[in-house]
């Protein structure tokens, strides 16, 4: 296949850098080395496609909202915490 | 809630620094408005962190009070949100002080590095669950699952993800949240995302045999 005349150490060379090649974070000149190689090579292409999507899928993994029990609770603290003559740590002292 | 006089304007105060500046200056029932934009976010972050709901919601309220005592030390250099969860980080570090001096767990690179040099041995076609629209593959039981491969990283690694790749911080603000290296938090993050990627594949591979 598309792999068998080239040097895996390049790829693995490569793959420790598919994170950064993701987030935009590798300058023009790596840019187009990986995208190079990722043209030439379907391991490579692969690996890329699928750490994509991974980080997609944690992007889009629910959020868990508040149990509601605990969001009345803080809801309780906050209300005790604002009705506080003052920030306590720093109350001045009285005299 | 129900007898508040003023309810705060959200379109007046949409952003945080206003709102810290205002609750400073006085109008401290704008506290509310940050706890309702954060603490779900920081609920999130600690049921990950912490992988049970007591902790979790410990964690919340810890990191809110914290945020309230300490916001006259607010000195705008960052944003509100960095700052608010370098408080979470902290709070979770120390209750996870204990547990950790069992085993700070490591995610062997040469584990990861021989099951990438196993598939470029054996190249084949980008799998169906990194082809398909996203759209098609989410479903609640795959979060669920997302949530449970997130949960098994090593700490060390998990909370480097979680503000990376969940709360969108760069990798210049998450060195900075947690003190290492940029060069350090993208190793970390490069490896966790191998991790889940072999733990989704798995997942996948299987789940999506009959779609
Ligand atoms: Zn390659």
């Amino acid at each position: 296949m598309a792999c068998r005349e080239h040097d895996h150490r390049r790829c693995l060379e490569l793959s420790r850098r598919i994170s950064a090649y993701l987030d935009g974070e590798l300058d023009a000149s790596e840019r187009r080395a990986v995208e190079e190689h990722l043209a030439a090579c379907l391991a490579c292409a692969c690996c890329a496609a699928t750490l994509k999507r991974t980080v997609e899928l944690c992007r889009r993994a629910a959020p868990q909202p508040l149990p509601e029990p605990f969001a009345r609770r803080l809801d309780g603290l906050l209300a005790r915490l604002l009705a506080a003559p003052r920030v306590p740590k720093s109350r001045p002292r009285r005299g | 809630m129900k007898t508040e006089r003023t309810p705060p304007a959200p379109a007046a105060v949409d952003d945080d620094d206003a709102l810290v500046r205002r609750i400073l200056a006085g109008e401290r029932e704008l506290f509310r408005v940050l706890v309702e934009r954060y603490a779900p976010r920081l609920y999130t972050f600690g049921r990950r962190m912490c992988r049970n709901e007591p902790d979790a919601e410990d964690l919340v309220q810890e990191t809110l009070l914290s945020a309230f005592r300490h916001l006259p030390e607010f000195r705008f250099e960052s944003k509100f949100k960095n700052w608010l969860f370098r408080i979470a980080v902290n709070a979770c570090r120390k209750k996870h002080r204990r547990a950790r001096l069992a085993a700070e767990e490591e995610l062997a690179l040469e584990d990861l590095d021989r099951r990438l040099a196993d598939e470029a041995a054996r190249p084949g076609a980008v799998p169906l669950w990194a082809r398909l629209p996203l759209e098609r593959l989410l479903s609640e039981e795959l979060s669920a699952q997302v949530r449970e491969a997130i949960g098994s990283l090593p700490e060390k690694y998990r909370v480097v993800l979680l503000l990376r790749d969940i709360e969108g911080f760069s990798t210049e603000e998450t060195a900075r949240l947690l003190r290492l290296t940029p060069v350090n938090v993208k190793v970390r993050l490069h490896r966790a995302r191998l991790f889940l990627r072999e733990r989704l594949k798995g997942v996948l591979e299987h789940g999506l045999q009959g779609a």
